[in-house]
Formats: C-alpha cells, sequence, structure tokens
C-alpha cells in the first residue's frame, strides 16, 4: 500500500513539474512571436482600448446591461445572470479578443480542478464506512495525497499565467545586467486585472479542497463567478460562498438600492476625478523632475509633501474605483465586500494593511500566511525555540517570519521590480516585529509614563503611521529604487519650511486656486472618513442624508453631482479611464 | 475542556472577555498573530492537530465553538 502511494505521488509530481515549466513557455511563445507584428485588419484582435468606467460608453453600457437585466428580472426569469455573463465578456473583450484567452483557461481549469478534488474527496469518503482504524488512517492519506496533487497542478497553471506574463521581464533584464548578454524584453499583451482575477478563482479552488463548500457543478455559472465585470479590472477579490449565490439570485428593480449604489458610484467619480485627478497632476510634476535628469529642483518638504498627496491620489484612485465597483453591483442587488476602511485613520502600520485593500490582505492571510504559519516547519521551528530560548519569542517568531514573507510577497506582486522587492521588505519589517517587540515597546512606554488611553497618543500614533507609510510610498511611486533614495534624500538634506508660505507650492502644476479646491476637497474627504469611522455602521453617512426633507436631500445630490461635473479634472491627453491599480 | 480553554485564550489576549464574546472572528476581536497563537496552546494543551481546513470562522468565534472543534478532533484521532 504504502509502496504503491510512493509510485503514484511520485509519478504525479512529474506532471506537475513538467507542468510548472511548460505552463510559462505555453504562455510566453505566443507573446513573443506576435510582438511586433502587424496584424492589418485582424488588429482589433489583440488589441483595443478597454472601456473605462469614467468614459460615456460605460454609462450607456451600463444602462443597456441594466435595461436587460431588470426586464428578466421583472420576469423572474432564472437565466437572468447570462446577462451578467455576456456583459462581462464582452467587457473583456474590449481590450482585445484573444485576451479573453487567459481567463477562459483559468476558468475550465479550476472548475474542472475543484470538481475533480470534490470527486475524489467523496469516494475515499465512501470508502470509509466499517474500515478498521488503521485502514481509515491509510485511506484519508491515499485522499489527501491525491487531492494535494490535483490543487497543486491548477494553482501551477494560473499562477504560472500569473507569474510568466508579469516577471519574465524582470527575470530577462537582471539576466543582461548580470552576464552582460543583451536578451531582447517581450513586449506582452499582459491581460488586464490578470493579477486580480487569478486570485479568486485560486481562493475558491483552496475551499473546495478544505472542504469548505461544493463545487460549482456548472462551468458557465463559474465562468461569471471569475469573470463578472464591474471587478474583473482591480478587484475587490470575492470569496465563492459570498458572492456566487447573490449573482445567480433573480434580483428585480429596488428604487431604494438603485439609489443607493448611483450614491456609491457619485462619490467615487467625486474621490477618482475631483481628488485623484487633480493631486496626481502635483505629484507626476515633482516625481517627473527626479525621473528626467537626475538633479532635482525640487526638496524639503515640497517633495514630502508630494509623496503624502501621492498617499492620497492612489487612496482615492483606488477606494473611488471600488466605490464605483461596489456601486454598479449594489445597483445589480449583489453586495460586495468593501476593500477600504478609513486607512488614515490606522495607528500602526499592520492595522493600515487591515485597512488598505482589504481583500488582498485576507485573501494572503486565509490561502498563504495560515498555511505556512501552521506548516510543519515552521510548528518544529516553534518547538525548538522553546527548548533554547526565550518563551515569548518561541511562541512569536514562527508567526513573524510568516507575516514576512506575506508582505515581502505583496510588496513582490505590485510588480517585478526591485523598488517593489525593497518596498515589500519595508512593510514586513513594520508588520512582523511590531508584536516580537511587543513587550519591549511595553517597556519603553512605562518608562517614559505614557498613557495610551490618551488622545494625545492615539493621535501621535497615527501621524507616526501616515508617516511611516508615506516613507514608503517614495518606493511604489518612483520609477526605480534608486530613483526612491534620491527623492527621501532630497526632502531630508533640507528643512524649508517658508515652502508652505511663499507661494512656490502653486508651481508645481496646479495654480492658487485649484491647489486651493483640492486641500479642501481633500479636508472635506477626511471629515466624511471621520464621520464613518465614528458613526460605524454601513451607509451611515447616506442614511443621515436619507433622513433628511427631499429639499435638503436632492441639493446635497445635485451639489454632489455639479462638484464632479465642474470640478472633475479632464484635461486633454489625460487618461481618466486609467486606474493606477489596474496597472498591477 | 472550557475552562482551561478560557484560560488559554485569557492568557493571549487579557484585554479579550472570552466569556462573553461569541463572534471573535467574524466581528476582528481577535487578529490572525492571536489564531496563530490560539491554536499553537490548543494543539499543545489538547493533544489534538488542528489544520489549515479547520480554519473556518465558526470554529474560532467563541470559546464554546473552539470546544466542540477540539471535541471532533479527538474523536476523530
Amino acid at each position: 500500500m504504502i509502496q504503491d502511494e510512493k509510485t503514484f505521488s511520485r509519478k504525479y509530481i512529474k506532471w506537475v513539474v513538467a507542468l510548472a515549466v511548460l505552463a510559462p513557455v505555453l504562455i510566453i511563445a505566443p507573446s513573443w512571436l506576435l510582438q511586433d507584428r502587424d496584424f492589418g485588419q485582424w488588429e482589433w484582435l489583440v488589441s483595443g482600448s478597454q472601456m473605462g468606467v469614467f468614459s460615456a460608453p460605460f454609462l450607456l453600457f451600463l444602462a443597456v446591461v441594466g435595461a436587460f437585466y431588470f426586464y428578466l428580472g421583472h420576469r423572474q426569469s432564472s437565466k437572468q445572470w447570462i446577462v451578467l455573463l455576456v456583459a462581462s465578456y464582452f467587457f473583456y473583450a474590449t481590450a482585445g479578443i484573444l485576451m479573453l484567452l487567459p481567463i477562459i483557461i483559468t476558468t475550465v481549469v479550476t472548475w474542472a480542478g475543484a470538481r475533480l478534488i470534490e470527486q475524489t474527496a467523496d469516494h475515499y469518503k465512501s470508502q470509509l464506512v466499517g474500515k478498521e482504524f488503521t485502514e481509515k488512517k491509510q485511506i484519508r492519506e491515499k485522499s489527501v495525497l491525491r487531492r494535494r496533487i490535483l490543487l497543486a497542478i491548477v494553482i501551477v497553471v494560473n499562477l504560472g499565467i500569473l507569474v510568466s506574463f508579469k516577471y519574465t521581464n524582470f527575470v530577462i533584464e537582471n539576466v543582461t545586467a548580470v552576464t552582460g548578454q543583451t536578451v531582447e524584453a517581450i513586449d506582452f499583451l499582459v491581460p488586464l486585472g490578470l493579477s486580480f482575477y487569478t486570485f479568486q478563482p485560486t481562493g475558491y479552488l483552496i475551499d473546495v479542497y478544505r472542504g469548505k463548500y461544493r463545487a460549482d457543478q456548472n462551468p458557465v455559472r463559474f465562468a461569471l463567478f471569475v469573470s463578472y465585470f464591474p471587478q474583473i479590472i482591480q478587484g475587490p477579490i470575492g470569496r465563492y460562498d459570498k458572492l456566487a449565490g447573490q449573482l445567480f439570485q433573480i434580483h428585480r428593480f429596488d428604487y431604494e438600492r438603485v439609489k443607493f449604489g448611483a450614491q456609491r458610484m457619485l462619490w467615487g467619480f467625486f474621490k477618482k476625478l475631483v481628488i485623484a485627478d487633480r493631486v496626481s497632476i502635483l505629484v507626476n510634476t515633482v516625481f517627473a523632475d527626479f525621473g528626467a535628469t537626475g538633479t532635482a529642483s525640487y526638496e524639503g518638504f515640497t517633495v514630502f509633501l508630494a509623496v503624502l498627496l501621492y498617499g492620497v491620489e492612489i487612496y482615492t484612485d483606488f477606494s473611488g474605483g471600488m466605490d464605483i465597483v461596489i456601486g454598479v453591483s449594489q445597483i445589480f442587488g449583489i453586495e460586495m465586500t468593501e476593500n477600504f476602511r478609513r486607512p488614515f485613520m490606522a495607528r500602526s502600520v499592520a492595522e493600515f494593511w487591515q485597512r488598505w485593500h482589504i481583500t488582498l490582505g485576507s485573501w494572503m492571510r486565509d490561502y498563504l500566511f495560515y498555511p505556512l504559519a501552521l506548516s510543519k516547519p515552521f510548528n518544529n521551528l516553534s518547538k525548538k525555540l522553546r527548548k533554547t530560548g526565550d518563551a515569548y519569542v518561541a511562541k512569536i517568531l514562527p508567526t513573524c517570519i510568516a507575516s514576512f514573507i506575506v508582505f515581502f510577497l505583496i510588496g513582490v506582486w505590485h510588480g517585478a521590480n526591485w523598488k517593489y522587492i525593497i518596498y515589500g521588505i519595508y512593510q514586513a519589517i513594520f508588520v512582523s516585529t511590531a508584536t516580537l517587540l511587543e513587550p519591549f515597546y511595553a517597556k519603553c512606554r512605562a518608562f517614559f509614563h505614557i498613557n495610551v488611553e490618551r488622545s494625545g497618543w492615539k493621535m501621535f500614533q497615527t501621524l507616526r503611521t501616515v508617516f511611516l507609510i508615506t516613507i514608503g510610498r517614495y518606493l511604489s511611486r518612483a520609477n526605480t529604487a534608486s530613483q526612491a533614495f534620491a527623492m527621501l534624500k532630497a526632502t531630508f538634506s533640507r528643512f524649508n519650511p517658508w515652502v508652505f508660505f511663499d507661494g512656490s507650492l502653486f508651481n508645481l502644476g496646479l495654480d492658487e486656486k485649484n491647489f486651493r479646491l483640492m486641500i479642501l476637497c481633500i479636508l472635506f474627504l477626511f471629515i466624511v472618513d471621520f464621520i464613518q469611522e465614528k458613526g460605524n455602521t454601513k451607509n451611515y453617512i447616506r442614511q443621515q442624508i436619507a433622513g433628511k426633507n427631499i429639499v435638503v436631500r436632492w441639493a446635497i445630490y445635485l451639489v454632489g453631482l455639479f462638484a464632479v461635473i465642474i470640478f472633475g479634472v479632464y484635461g486633454s491627453g489625460y487618461d481618466t479611464a486609467s486606474f493606477i491599480y489596474a496597472g498591477f | 475542556m472550557k475552562e482551561q480553554i478560557l484560560q488559554i485564550l485569557e492568557g493571549i489576549r487579557p484585554d479579550v472577555d472570552f466569556k462573553k464574546e461569541n463572534a471573535l472572528v467574524e466581528e476582528g476581536v481577535i487578529d490572525s498573530f492571536d489564531i496563530i497563537q490560539i491554536i499553537s496552546e490548543l494543539n499543545d494543551n489538547f493533544d489534538v492537530n488542528i489544520s489549515v481546513d479547520d480554519l473556518l470562522p465558526e470554529n474560532f468565534d467563541s470559546a464554546d465553538a473552539m470546544a466542540a472543534l477540539i471535541a471532533r478532533l479527538q474523536n476523530e484521532q
């Protein structure tokens, strides 16, 4: 029996390894062959302009989809979800029809893999009945082994696609740098949202493997779960047990819900068009200055302010996009997981990441951090440490190492570049040492007689967190790590508080009027965040507004709408369609 | 068993009232670092092997839920 298992696993491990090597080759080869080709009249197959969610075509598209969707909802048709599937594939195909290929591969492989895993589990479970203890154990082991191999195959395919598209050029660049041999980088047509839609089905697969829920029987339904259009470009990364049921339910037109959804979208438009796109002008001016010549004219507080504002830009850009995704879904009657919880109110770096891009963090926690921290090697490490050293360190250190690995990988997930590797390590250091050094920090606080319940201390913690996160942002925004370090040097080698008073901040691409408007809007945003933090209930502010009389209510909505129309930034050549996170 | 679990939990997070809380994971009262610590203590004290597959919120939302999980695992082994 045991011998059997060994040959079985050896045979299959060979297959997994072969697949791991083959999958990237299969993906890279066509991309390499197709690059720089003139497709003539077939150009539309490989490229197109992805319909941006801030464009008029998108709103029109939404209206058409909504009309079909609610018509079928009105007729109580159980096929209502097919409207969403067709819409999703259409939406995605606007970036080039061939772009659908990787997503279809992921869908089919994951669906089939989950079914096979489940069938394997069922098969061995049925054999358990009436068996002796030792026999049961053997059957269980056999079942686990076979399911693990299936799981590994599918993960290798899914992540293989992701890794080959994202990291091939990074490998090429570094090989070139080390060996001096010139290998040309491949001009990839990277599928949009690849970094996001890979995670959702992979999470589903692992859940089925863990027996959390049953696998989906229907591949077409499953295709909608993978491709649901509002979220496909930049998340939020959904969970099958929360999302799938809602996608396939019948949703009738509900005025209240549609109104709330539209308001949420409006708030997203405000964040993106009025704040993010305005702030980006200033941010780009300062960063471009460092990127171009190396001898930059900005220094001290000017640079720091630009990076701080970049933090605001990426927050309003990403969370504004989420507002639109969640708003559109709300209109359709589908409740999405929130991706942000007022990150700037965090009191530690670890807490910041619990409030920022929540669905990626929780995905990493459930499918990477827990398996790592509970794995045998980590367990053994903990036991070894307990024998030799400090009990607290023994208990905490393996967990800290696991969290370090996770944060490192999140950094690398952003893109293949040394700056992201440093960025990941930078964040990882704060998060993983916070718990490890807590006894030391507690002693320090006691020494300085710090009362942790005082609001002054809490305020200090919040500002400290914003500062540490901002330092990290130098790396995430600069083109290269060395540009980031040059900017850090420029920031701290000069103390120039007068820039706040002498008007030099109005020469960074935004004139005085626009600069003041930007500050005003950011203040407004943080007041809203603050009220939500205190209110601490979902839709708190919208419910407050809904409680006012009709005149006040509509005055507020119209002011919001006109604010977006009038103050939105639609400069020529400025591409409002692009989100920062869509590029990851 | 429940008393012993409560003792373990209070050792890890003295600031939480584990007798009352019944949505520890769901409401984010305990975080992932706490959960790993809790699991390693429970594994040692009750001689069970809580694996990743058991890491569902409903197994860790309260001391009772954890007791039920341990009882189930002890039966299986």
